[in-house]
């Protein structure tokens, strides 16, 4: 049935392919202006206003400790939300929607770096791409940790 | 059955919610009572007494049992009070309050209320009622009288007392039956207005919801609910249908001996036919529920009830319930913070909400149009109105969260109470300021801390009536609670005279504790270490609240107020008391603040932390700010106030090169602090002549880091009890900004206090100011030893030791000084307006001219060169003005100077001192001026005219008598000052003796006390002042011949005035040479 089917969002981030379910996303925008935190967590780049409400902007880059390109004009926030609280991810550049069947979906491999583990929830291959699948919860609640 | 199932939610939040607000004055009334004693104030005994009753009545519907019986007995004690028959003393007064703290327990736990234990309330309260009642009554206390109806069925049983107590007061006592279905809900209305309307017609005695008639899931569809009400009322038995709203065969008139006479018989009828009820109620409707033909018994009709309450046909008579349209007019009344979900609004404000948001829905309307039409004018016409809106819009919403802080202090009466009986002290308390309105959110979070604050002096600061009249203060202390407005912000402040905190013995925790270092602990102020009771680990330790007298929990308060993004500050003085003030934000959501650049970056600090701006031009730069290790300081006004770099702190890109450490520290301490002399003219001819040319003077290239532009922008910010200084980029405008909070990854981070959006729709970030000196490990002056120096050497400012120079250069090789309090004005001159009238330098001057004169006249020094810019430095000499030729630069200093008096003395020149590391020449204008022109001065001339007789005496007779000094005592703390003022005094006929304070010189009177001829005395000296010196020798009648003369450097009015008073004879300007000798010579013996 349809309950295992599964739309994700995908996205580039240098030359890896990521995923994010598209129930998560609430919106995505180009990058505005970004107020820079000092003393913040190296990953978060800032904040911005959306409409009124102050959003954390995350460099996934940085959090999933890939190598960061110099900015480029694809790239974009995904504006997610957790416990009530918006988040704005920033990645290099947005792909297509796929839809794919949840049991397409492998668990993430056990060679995945240990920081980057933590926040695959798991994998899904097709014909030409090997595409991760975040765990947004852990991106977003891993940060503070990060801070130190 | 559980009564709960069929008492709907509704009713029961509307009876917890208006029960809590019965409560909440109460404490208040009762301590009025206990004040007023003997002398009932009826007025309030009756409004506590309905309180109760109101409670009872709903408790009775509700089934609460326990609240009831509690409130019932209360209700007695009340009434008794009322007949006067009970006289309030503190200890009835006593369990009443205890027995409301009860109530007002049971009330926010209704649900378990009836298993609560209230024997002890009960007790004491019925202890009351019998102990003052004559022994024949006494047992009708315990004695129960049957209710019953017509058809014998006992419905109460109650004490004979309640019915004697109706008898007592002529009333009728009726028992009523409502119907909950059918007279009740199908009418449109609530349980609790029903109970309200009888409250308003009489008294209930009893009320009873008859469960058992419900029925069980066996039964018939129930088509009733008894409710019984035993009431006392004076109206007439003929009317009281009508006025209860109730068929007549429901309202039973019973005698006092509890027998129902009158009223219809067949009771039974009316309920068990439905019928007849339709019948005899004006329901125009088969009630839906009655003829339902599968109930849940269980939980029956009463479900149904709010949507046959909403029916509109079924409320004719009352369209808005009463009762609420009545609470609305007085949103004060709602302030509990045991109900924080709904908040009261004047139905006044909230229809000037609507209105308002018309307007806004009309402005848009307008702007869309405007916009699709692309009509520019209309387009900005509509811009307007929307910002008018829009700010009338945000005030409006910002008043419906504002509510008086009333709601927190009145509280605190009963807490002194309390505390006073309980510690044996008498206690005042006094509350100013009420109706000062604050955000419902912080009016809420006060709660708590001053709680606390008002425990502590109650506790901890106000002592026993026997120490205190020890003392010399009155029996009862006093506790002044405060709120009111001051620039945009609301203060409070707690009062009290108790016995102080000892600032010394807290910082000596702090020590011990390792909190502060030791050089910390050294440069402290009192103030800060009065601050450090605000640090958690030294609050909470146990040991400093034996010694301090508080501190536990003091960090919590701290931490409650920085919540609310207010200020603490404490001011104690030992044996005399404590204010600890707190000055609050009016709203949180939006505030007052400066923004500033850092690096490009914007942030607001918010205005209250701001406590003012400085700008340090940058040739100033290097003087006005010091080094203590390898943090910055600025002296401001004897304060040093650390400087926090805000680029660096926050890690901002920073451009400072790495300054040089440790060197010149000598010349450093040489820095421009305000000078206290105001003579406005010189600060301005100051302030301009370094900025026009910053090079001169000694400025060597090693302050690189301060380019030539970069002035310095400070913002002196207060963190609680102490300053530091935010060095910025730039300073912009003060806006009023919307608080965002941060996300929670940035939420941990000190530096701010969240965001906000700007007019521009970017992003900027408020700043913490607490948090930024945390940051910057600030606790108060970056401690070091160099820090303590500065300390000390800016108290120093404030005694005489230190001396307001003017700098200026006769040559540049040749750095001259005169002490700046003699000097009138600087101004700037051009060499060829210089004229020469009979030898006399001149230059036209305020329309009269300005004789002119120059060092190198009397003294072999450099003559000034005339291609340079001159100057001239004018005083005023005798009755003249007079200049005094120099060049530039121009500067001002206060030091402490060490004048060498030999090795550069000459005439004009009283000696010499080191200053800015040059030998720099301090001149004696009036020596100078008398040098050259001895006919200007009289007092010279009466001089040699009394030395020319005395030498022609001598010749005469021919033996030399060398004549006999007159002795001066002069009394003066600064060595500058006493050895140029020897220097006025000494001479042939004179001589001085010195003395450094008021009480050297009063020890010296003692063994020396006929030898005088006059005194001359400082007025503020270490030890002893002038005041108190002279106080003590006028009130000594062997110093009665003695003439006093004051100097100082600034003669007020005010100290004029109390010079007199304690007799002295003569003010006189310290430097002014001419006058204060024409004054010696006055009032020399």
């Amino acid at each position: 049935m349809a309950d295992s089917t599964l739309q994700l969002c995908s996205f580039q981030l240098a030359d890896a392919l990521f995923g994010l379910d598209t129930m998560l996303v609430q919106e995505i925008i180009k990058v505005p202006e970004i107020t820079k935190v000092y003393q913040a967590p190296e990953e978060i780049t800032g904040i911005i206003n959306l409409r009124g409400k102050i959003v954390t902007i995350i460099d996934l880059a940085i959090k999933l400790d890939l190598p960061t390109e110099v900015e480029t004009k694809n790239r974009r926030i995904i504006i997610v939300e957790s416990d009530n609280e918006p988040f704005g991810l920033m990645v290099d550049h947005i792909n297509d929607v796929i839809h794919i069947d949840g049991d397409e979906i492998d668990p993430s491999p056990a060679n995945l770096r240990a920081t980057q583990g933590r926040f695959i929830s798991g994998v899904f291959r097709n014909e030409e791409h090997l595409i991760a699948i975040l765990n947004l919860e852990e991106i977003v609640n891993q940060t503070e940790k990060k801070a130190d | 059955m559980s009564m709960s199932s069929f008492i709907d939610d509704e009713t029961l939040q509307e009876y917890i919610s208006e029960s809590l607000e019965h409560l909440a004055d109460i404490e208040q009334d009762l301590l009025t009572i206990e004040e007023g004693g003997a002398e009932i104030d009826e007025e309030v005994v009756n409004r506590v007494f309905r309180a109760a009753h109101s409670l009872k009545g709903g408790a009775g519907f509700l089934a609460l049992d326990t609240i009831k019986e509690l409130a019932h007995k209360i209700e007695n004690v009340l009434d008794m009070m009322r007949n006067r028959e009970i006289v309030p003393n503190p200890e009835i007064i006593n369990i009443l309050l205890n027995s409301f703290d009860k109530l007002r327990d049971l009330i926010n736990n209704s649900a378990t209320s009836n298993e609560v234990d209230v024997d002890e309330f009960i007790v004491a309260l019925v202890g009351l009622t019998t102990a003052h009642l004559a022994p024949t009554e006494q047992e009708s206390v315990s004695n129960l009288v049957p209710i019953t109806k017509n058809n014998g069925t006992i419905i109460f049983e109650v004490p004979e007392i309640d019915l004697d107590q109706a008898k007592k007061s002529a009333q009728n006592l009726y028992l009523l039956e409502y119907d909950l279905i059918h007279d009740v809900y199908q009418h449109g209305k609530t349980p609790m207005e029903i109970i309200k309307n009888v409250m308003d017609l009489g008294t209930i005695i009893e009320s009873l919801v008859d469960i058992e008639r419900v029925g069980t899931l066996d039964d018939a569809p129930i088509n009733s609910i008894p409710f019984y009400m035993l009431i006392s009322s004076i109206i007439e038995p003929v009317v009281a249908p009508d006025f209860l709203d109730l068929p007549e065969e429901k309202v039973l008139l019973i005698s006092y001996d509890g027998q129902q006479h009158g009223g219809p018989q067949e009771p039974e009828q009316t309920q068990e036919t439905p019928e007849s009820i339709q019948e005899t109620t004006p329901v125009t409707e088969t009630p839906p529920v009655a003829t339902d033909p599968e109930p849940e018994p269980q939980t029956p009709e009463l479900k149904g009830k709010p949507a046959q309450k909403a029916a509109p046909p079924q409320a004719p008579e009352k369209p808005t319930p009463a009762p609420k349209t009545e609470k609305t007019d007085s949103p004060k009344e709602s302030s509990k913070s045991e109900a924080p979900s709904s908040l009261r609004v004047s139905v006044n404000l909230l229809e000037s909400l609507m209105t308002l948001a018309g307007e806004m829905v009309l402005s848009r309307n307008q702007l869309l149009q405007a916009i699709s039409q692309q009509d520019q004018h209309s387009i900005k016409l509509s811009g307007q109105r929307i910002d008018l809106v829009t700010s009338e819009l945000q005030e409006a919403i910002m008043l419906t969260r504002m509510q008086p802080i009333g709601s927190v202090f009145n509280k605190f009466p009963r807490v002194v109470r309390d505390m006073s009986q309980k510690l044996d002290k008498e206690i005042n308390l006094v509350i100013t300021g009420k109706d000062v309105e604050l955000d419902k959110t912080i009016v809420e979070g006060l709660n708590d801390p001053l709680t606390h604050l008002i425990r502590n002096s109650a506790d901890h600061g106000i002592e026993k009536p026997e120490p205190r009249v020890a003392a010399g203060k009155p029996r009862a202390g006093k506790i002044d609670l405060k709120a009111y407005h001051e620039a945009g912000q609301v203060n409070i402040e707690i009062t009290d005279d108790g016995n102080g905190l000892d600032a010394e013995k807290i910082a000596d925790k702090a020590l011990e504790k390792g909190m502060i270092t030791s050089d910390q602990h050294k440069a402290m102020s009192q103030k800060e270490k009065m601050a450090l009771i605000l640090l958690p680990s030294l609050s909470t330790a146990e040991k400093v609240t034996d010694v301090s007298g508080r501190g536990v929990g003091m960090d919590v308060v701290k931490s409650n107020i920085d919540q609310l993004g207010g200020q603490i500050e404490i001011d104690s003085e030992i044996g005399r008391g404590t204010t600890i003030k707190i000055k609050l934000p009016l709203t949180l959501a939006i505030i007052p603040s400066l923004l500033v650049t850092v690096g490009g970056e914007r942030f607001a600090v918010p205005q209250v932390n701001v406590s003012e701006l400085v700008r340090i031009g940058a040739a100033q730069v290097k003087e006005r700010v010091e080094r203590v290790g390898d943090s910055e300081v600025m002296p401001l006004r004897g304060e040093l106030i650390p400087l926090i770099r805000l680029d660096s702190i926050l890690g901002i890109k920073s451009t400072l090169a790495n300054p040089e450490t440790g060197e010149k520290i000598d010349d450093r301490r040489q820095m421009i602090a305000d000078r206290r002399s105001p003579t406005t003219a010189i600060d301005e001819s100051l302030q301009q002549v370094p900025e026009e040319k910053p090079e001169t003077q000694a400025r060597s290239g090693h302050d690189r880091r301060y380019m030539a532009s970069s002035d310095l922008n400070i913002v002196v910010v207060s963190a609680g009890s102490f300053k530091y200084g935010l060095v910025v980029d730039d300073l912009h405008d003060s806006v009023e900004i919307v608080v965002k909070p941060l996300g929670r990854h940035l939420k941990h981070l000190f530096s701010y206090a969240g965001a906000t959006i700007m007019g521009d729709g970017r992003v900027a970030l408020i700043l913490d100011v607490a948090g930024i000196a945390k940051l910057a490990n600030l606790i108060s002056m970056a401690g070091s030893r160099r820090a303590q120096d500065l300390a000390e050497s800016s108290e120093e400012n404030r005694d005489k030791d230190r001396q307001a120079l003017l700098l200026f250069g006769n040559s540049p090789e040749e750095p001259c000084a005169v002490p700046l309090d003699i000097v009138e004005r600087v101004e700037q001159v051009k060499y060829e307006d210089i004229e020469i009238k009979s030898g006399q330098k001149v230059i036209k001057y305020r329309g009269g001219s300005l004789p002119l004169f120059a060092l190198a006249d009397v003294s072999e020094v450099t003559e000034l060169d005339q291609e340079q810019e001159l100057i001239v430095i004018v005083f005023t000499v005798g009755d003249r003005e007079i200049g005094l030729l120099a060049s530039q630069p121009v500067d001002t200093i206060e030091i402490k100077a060490v004048i060498d008096h030999d090795t550069l003395r000459g005439t004009g020149i009283m000696g010499s001192a080191i200053i800015k590391e040059q030998t720099t020449l301090i001149i004696d204008i009036y020596e100078l001026v008398e040098t050259l022109k001895p006919d200007w001065f009289k007092r010279l001339q009466k001089k040699d005219e009394r030395l020319k007789e005395a030498q022609r005496i001598n010749a005469g007779s021919g033996t030399y008598i060398p004549p006999e000094k007159k002795k001066i005592l002069l009394v003066e703390d600064s060595d500058f000052f006493r050895s140029q003022l020897k220097k006025y005094i000494d001479d042939d006929e004179r001589q001085c003796v010195q003395a450094e304070d008021g009480l050297i010189a009063w020890n010296w009177l003692q063994e020396h006390p006929d030898e005088l001829s006059l005194i001359i005395t400082d007025i503020e000296m270490p030890n002893m002042d002038g005041f108190e010196l002279c106080r003590r020798i006028r009130n000594d009648n062997r110093f009665d011949y003695l003439k006093i003369i004051a100097v100082t450097s600034l003669a007020s009015d005010e100290h004029i005035a109390k010079g007199k008073t304690v007799g002295i004879d003569d003010y006189q300007i310290k430097l002014d040479k001419e006058k204060l000798l024409a004054s010696i010579d006055e009032h020399i013996q």
